[in-house]
């Protein structure tokens, strides 16, 4: 048999076996995929305010590429480091969270369709006495956006969620703000000044 | 015999360039997106060398 074949054939048994250990091994979950940029968990350090006179943190989340966006946070909101997760941050206030992520959506869906086919199916199956009390389209800085809320029972209260979903170049962002029903009114103004700080940088 | 198995190894390397350059893989996939296109280039490109290397040259008989 020819020599030169033998090799390639032994190179090519090599190669797969590395591709298998590397795809597979044991580290292979901090290799593959996105990872966080240490860069977009630090605010940046200029001191600005939103309209409510309060105090924020402008993020520039530089974890996907296509995906940087830009989003300012009241200071008062503590951002949960541990739990945070490429392409997202999370947050927690007096008796609420909030989240801020990207999502993929296939090519073949829009993402109004895939709100409504595929999130909503799924938080109604994950959350207790799921109820939908609105949904609207709205423009967030010139992005197409759908923003979702609903009313789920978490520890017997009834706590209300306000999911905004932002059209993107490639990921759409998700903007969610979730909090005891009855805080949801003292806080509406500043989660709007929040959503509506959110911007792509891309383009 | 030969081509044919040249453009099949083509186009086992077309595909796997295809899914590692420009398929949009959901976010929970990436890591099987990985392997498999890893898995048909690595397998094309050997195909392909295989092919360039084997030799069609038949052997000479004693009797000739």
């Amino acid at each position: 048999m020819n020599r030169k074949v033998v090799i390639v054939f032994i190179l090519t048994l090599i190669a797969l076996g590395f591709l298998t250990f590397y795809s597979f091994g044991p580290s292979s979950i901090t290799r593959i995929g996105p990872q966080i940029n240490p860069e977009s968990l630090k605010p940046a350090k200029a001191e600005a305010t939103n309209q409510n006179n309060e105090s924020v943190e402008v993020y520039h989340n530089k974890d996907i590429a296509e995906n940087f966006y830009v989003v300012s946070i009241p200071q008062s909101w503590q951002i949960q480091s541990t739990t945070s997760h490429p392409g997202g941050y999370d947050f927690v206030y007096n008796r609420g969270t909030s989240k801020t992520e990207l999502m993929d959506v296939p090519d073949n869906s829009t993402l109004e369709l895939f709100v409504l086919s595929q999130e909503e199916p799924r938080l109604k199956s994950l959350l207790p006495d799921y109820k939908r009390i609105d949904y609207q389209k709205k423009k967030v800085n010139g992005y197409d956006a759908y923003q979702l809320s609903i009313l789920s029972d978490e520890n017997g209260i009834r706590n209300e969620s306000i999911k905004t979903y932002i059209m993107g170049p490639d990921r759409a962002a998700v903007i969610t703000y979730s909090l005891p029903q009855e805080m949801v009114a003292s806080l509406q103004n500043t989660f709007n000044l929040v959503t509506s700080s959110f911007h792509w940088e891309n383009n | 015999m030969r081509q044919i198995f040249l453009f099949i190894s083509l186009v086992v390397l077309s595909f796997g360039l295809y899914l590692r350059l420009f398929y949009d893989v959901p976010d929970s996939q990436e890591k099987i997106n990985f392997f498999v296109s890893w898995f048909l280039i690595i397998i094309a490109l050997s195909s392909l060398l295989i092919n360039l290397f084997w030799d069609t040259k038949k052997k000479r008989t004693d009797g000739e």
